[in-house]
């Protein structure tokens, strides 16, 4: 095979088997690879009912036909499991060097299934794979374990592993790989947690094959001298400040959630923006593989009781970790972050979790006894300390480690979870930008910006200017948003390659790397076909249309200030359409000619 | 009014993120500018394409344009292209 390696791993950690597979090609062609093909995987395998946490849930680590290729921004593997978090599937995407690596070792993907019953890790080298005891490894943190492991193995093997929040099965864990990349979202790291697998090494010295060898290089080199270089965001803004320079800039339009999303705009944003960090505690910008973007951000606090070092935060962190808990103090946002990093967290659930249980104790429905400790709007140092707490599972960390709407829901007050489909919302307020409220409640894995990133046209006037305070045409772009990144996605390159490029630049790697000829409508279909598999798995597991809402404060609770002051987001007017345009009934359920097209009647 | 300016634009303002303007009665954002640009000589220029203009939140381009009114206590935002997420 071309692009694709044409081998997967398969590891039962019940029986302690590993076995390896063909790569199924019909099935590759169809849906690319990572989020695609390895929800197609699993929607063949897991039956959607299955208990996310039990050894019957299967853990798909797959790579894209890209990914390693050389392609732009080529880094990309997903995690793709049932959700603990939401019942739904979860495609959790990670960049950093991992995934290439996996490829490099004669690999497409693992299969993860069965659980042992004392902590493993899986070392993986060149087409080999064993099964090697973690009883060392557990309860380390990301760090320590891959410091340790690259020790045990190979200095240049590549480690992806679970902190101590995956190990104690919280439901907002990560998985972490080359140490500050993240599969961060819907809990992908408690399920890896639940089967006792610590961490997966991998250490490859093959290459890939890509079929039209002249052609795919003179197609990304073309790519990157005439549309990610001239490009002033892929080209300029992220390399110069990363992605927190959204902080400012979100602000500014009103839409920047603070105090648990009960206003859009946050009086010291700037004291926590991407411009700020670059006068404080950025060393240097850090890339993924193959990326000419270089989004990432070395940072070190250099003294204080902040003292550390290690990555970021993004603009999403630094949005959820500051304002939405009212936080402006950077070393404490940086420091939470770097631990988040450390001991497997996602920062987006943290953070509005944490702004959520803010919001309970100020109002009394959570006690200082319950809490074990004063929960108040700004203070950077219950930040910290909530953080260590969590990922341990101790006092009110026990609480927030079951995220903001089961925590709400306990305390009686599940309208103050900031989510849909138990997974917390990022870091727009919908009501400021209609297009990507739709989005939100459209999601398959739950409150997600990168499944659909309406905020492009809506706020970034990308590809074009679209009105955010109106619903017009929004159900549309929803879509194309949605599907198009579906493929990306499952191409294993990075999404930030899209504020430059579009399908037509994808189905042109896509068709030089594979040797299939991928047209811009093929790609669009792919990403179609997955977005309806994911639907499917999800009614499966009985997450069905009324599920497609949004927090109550967002429907009815009018913004209070800013550009949108006033205004909710209007979902019924966009939802209707929405479902009609996929091709489902008024039940939000795909209908028979609609799954015969895309090939999964 | 206060003029504000973010990240790869602050040159713009000689280095400062923002300004406060005086002035009585309502400007359009073409008046702005070229008041701006007398203060700040070569303004103009380093707005490249794609740069966005909000006058309290609100993009010009879903408004009235260079024609946008700016009233006294109006803050305007002066943003180059970006993304992230």
């Amino acid at each position: 095979m071309f692009g694709w390696i044409g081998q997967v791993l398969r590891v039962d950690l019940t029986k302690g088997k590993i076995s390896v597979e063909k790569l199924d090609s019909g099935l590759a062609e169809k849906f690319l690879g990572a989020r695609g093909l390895a929800s197609k995987i699993l929607y063949d395998e897991v039956p959607p009912q299955t208990d996310a946490l039990s050894p019957k849930n299967k853990l798909l680590l797959f790579t894209g036909a890209l990914t390693g290729t050389g392609a732009i921004s080529a880094s990309r593997y997903n995690a793709v499991t049932k959700s603990p978090l939401t019942g739904t599937i979860a495609a959790s995407n990670s960049g950093g060097y991992w995934g290439p690596e996996l490829k490099f070792a004669g690999f497409d993907g693992i299969i993860v299934e069965g659980a042992s019953e004392a902590p493993v890790y899986l070392w993986v080298e060149d087409g080999h794979a064993e099964i090697r005891s973690a009883a060392h490894l557990w309860g380390k943190s990301t760090h320590e374990t891959e410091d340790i492991l690259r020790g045990e193995t190979d200095p240049d093997a590549k480690v992806l592993s679970i902190g101590p929040a995956g190990e104690k099965l919280v439901r907002i864990a990560c998985i972490v790989n080359d140490k500050n990349r993240a599969a961060g979202r819907s809990g992908v790291g408690a399920v890896m947690g639940s089967k006792k697998l610590k961490a997966i090494v991998v250490r490859g010295t093959g290459g890939i094959k890509v079929a039209e060898m002249k052609a795919f290089r003179d197609t990304v080199l073309d790519i990157l001298k005439n549309k990610v270089k001239p490009n002033a965001t892929t080209g300029v803004g992220l390399p110069a400040y990363g992605t927190a320079l959204l902080v400012n800039v979100i602000n500014a339009h009103g839409i920047f959630p603070t105090f648990n999303f009960r206003t859009g705009i946050f009086e010291r944003a700037n004291d926590i923006s991407g411009e700020k960090l670059a006068e404080t505690f950025l060393v240097r910008k850090k890339a993924c593989f193959s990326c000419p973007i270089s989004c990432g951000r070395a940072t070190v606090i250099p003294s204080g009781k902040y003292k550390s070092s290690g990555e970021g935060p993004e603009y999403e962190a630094a949005w959820a970790l500051g304002a939405d808990c009212g936080i402006y103090d950077l070393a404490a946002v940086t420091r939470a972050n770097h631990l988040c990093n450390e001991l497997g967290l996602d920062p987006i659930s943290l953070g509005s979790t944490l702004a959520c249980a803010i919001e309970l104790y100020e109002k009394g429905y959570l006690s200082r006894e319950q809490a074990g400790m004063e929960l108040k709007w700004g203070d950077g140092e219950m930040l910290v300390k909530a953080t260590e707490l969590t990922a341990r599972r101790e006092g009110l960390g026990d609480l927030l480690a079951e995220g903001s709407y089961r925590m709400a829901s306990e305390l009686g007050h599940p309208e103050l979870s900031m989510s849909t489909k138990a997974q917390e919302y990022p870091a727009y307020d919908p009501r400021g930008a209609q297009g990507i409220g739709l989005n939100y409640a459209t999601s398959n894995r739950g409150g997600c910006h990168v499944r659909g990133y309406m905020i492009s046209p809506e706020i970034l006037g990308s590809p074009q200017k679209l009105d955010p305070l109106t619903t017009k045409d929004k159900a549309a772009w929803t879509k194309t948003f949605q599907d198009l990144t579906a493929a990306v996605d499952s191409a294993g390159i990075c999404l930030f390659t899209t504020f430059a490029i579009g399908a037509p630049e994808l189905a042109d790697m896509l068709k030089y790397a594979t040797g299939i000829d991928y047209t811009v409508e093929r790609v669009l279909e792919v990403g179609e076909r997955v977005w309806n598999l994911e639907r499917l798995f999800n009614l499966a597991a009985g997450i069905l249309a009324d599920k497609d809402t949004l927090a109550p404060r967002l429907l009815n609770e009018p913004m209070p200030e800013g550009p949108a002051k006033g205004l909710v987001v209007k979902l019924g007017e966009m939802l209707p359409e929405y479902y009609k345009l996929r091709g489902w009934s008024d039940e939000g359920v795909p209908l028979e000619a609609t799954l015969e097209r895309l090939g999964l009647a | 009014m206060r003029v504000q300016v973010f990240s790869t634009l602050r040159g713009a303002l000689g280095g400062r993120s923002s300004v406060e303007l005086e002035h009585v009665g309502t400007w359009s954002v073409k008046e702005l500018l070229a008041e701006l640009e007398k203060q700040f000589p070569g303004f103009r220029e380093k707005l490249h394409e794609g740069v966005s203009i909000l006058v309290n939140g609100r993009n010009i381009a879903f408004l009235q344009g260079l024609e946008t009114d700016v009233p006294p206590d109006a803050v305007v935002s002066f943003i180059p292209p970006s993304a992230g997420g």
